[in-house]
């Protein structure tokens, strides 16, 4: 018989950390504009009309993916939080309850892409994983947990039974739940 | 003695009616000439006379006003000078200041009844409302404000206000705490949102649910 695995609370779901890669795509994608509009406005004083050719499409999608790239990996490694993740209230982790270095953060963001590739269907573990982890967790060996502002100094075993009290949210206390989470209808 | 004191005290008042009635008789004839058509160039020569006096003394009475008004302001004048040059007019007013009498009369004039009486039926008048309204709507309020508005000192005030380092982190606390409602209005829902997609998917894949956490 397989043991059917406990569910870890402390650890961010789907629909959470969709809305933090959201915010942090607004971001991204609003600087990435402005900058865009900026290096057009200076190109135009040299006489430039506006038409791209394929060179420069290339290089402006190369900047793209170099500056979220910069930007993912840079906030995972330095904080574990990027700003959505920060609004949102979860941090990144690495399995071993250390801060993700910043070659972990790098894999992480090429394979969140390439979870993102078959139509997002790298995320669909995220729904079924004893400890909520997608296929970019899974390759960068991190977890994304609810942050209470508290250092995490251990990742609990998914297959050892947690107490109550572990099993809740950041910040709470056996049969209370935190400001800002809601208990599970 | 006191018999022969009052004995005498009548003789007396009965010699002085005596004379007063004696006298009446005598000038009854003077009198009915006086009034007769035969006084009357006298008559009216004493008249002309006495018109005369009277003129003289209104005369003699405002001069003498005007003069008494003039040295008095004179006076009057060189009394406050010397007061103030003196310096004495400062001393008295510092020592009421400084012996408190005039702190107790302020007290005591706002504390009176009168005082509250008559703030409650000045306050309560409706000409004074009416006054207001009128001052509020004028023109010169506007001028006014304007002119405050666009001075210096009130621009020295505003930029003190914005830089004041209290109203900064009043306003940033207040900035962040909107912030921080909204954003755990967001993660109560996504929290819940996480749970519901959870089980949506071990329905689509037929798998027992993950037990619900014990709390």
């Amino acid at each position: 018989m397989i043991e059917e695995p406990q569910i870890h609370i402390g650890y961010a779901g789907l629909v959470t950390r969709a809305v933090a890669v959201g915010i942090d795509a607004f971001v991204i994608n609003g600087i990435a504009v402005i900058t865009g509009a900026l290096v057009n406005l200076i190109a135009s004083f040299f006489g430039h009309q506006g038409d791209i050719g394929l060179l420069a499409a290339l290089l402006g999608g190369a900047a793209w993916i170099a500056w979220s790239a910069l930007y993912f990996t840079v906030f995972w490694s330095l904080t574990g939080q990027t700003p959505g993740d920060r609004l949102m209230g979860i941090r990144v982790y690495s399995d071993t309850a250390d801060r993700i270095r910043i070659r972990q953060g790098f894999v992480r963001y090429w394979a969140m892409l390439l979870a993102a590739l078959p139509l997002g269907a790298g995320f669909i573990p995220v729904l079924t994983d004893d400890r909520r982890r997608g296929l970019h967790d899974r390759i960068a060996n991190t977890v994304v947990r609810w942050d209470d502002g508290e250092e995490v100094t251990a990742i609990p075993d998914p297959h050892v039974a947690v107490t109550p009290v572990a099993e809740l949210p950041p910040g709470a206390e056996a049969g209370t739940v935190p400001a800002g989470h809601a208990p599970i209808a | 003695m006191v018999g022969a004191v009052a004995a005498g005290e009548r003789s007396s008042r009965a010699i002085a009616s005596a004379g007063v009635r004696a006298a009446g008789v005598a000038m009854w004839p003077a009198g009915v000439w006086w009034r007769s058509p035969l006084g009357a160039p006298v008559r009216s020569r004493v008249a002309a006379a006495s018109d005369a006096l009277e003129r003289s003394g209104r005369e003699l009475v405002a001069r003498t006003s005007d003069q008494a008004r003039v040295s008095g302001s004179r006076e009057l004048k060189r009394l406050g000078d010397q007061l103030s040059e003196s310096g004495l007019a400062d001393e008295i007013i510092d020592k009421l200041l400084s012996s408190g009498a005039f702190d107790r009369i302020v007290t005591v004039v706002i504390n009176h009844p009168a005082t509250e009486a008559l703030v409650v039926n000045v306050v309560d008048e409706p000409a004074l409302e009416r006054l207001v309204s009128r001052v509020m709507e004028s023109r010169l309020v506007d001028g006014v404000t304007a002119q405050l508005l666009a001075s210096e000192e009130m621009q020295a005030i505003l930029d003190y206000i914005t830089r004041s380092p209290e109203l900064r982190a009043a306003l940033a606390h207040q900035t962040a705490g909107m912030a921080e409602d909204v954003a755990i209005g967001v993660r109560s829902r996504t929290y819940n949102a996480d749970a519901a997609a959870e089980r949506f998917a071990r329905r689509l894949l037929k798998r027992r649910s993950k037990p619900e956490p014990q709390q």
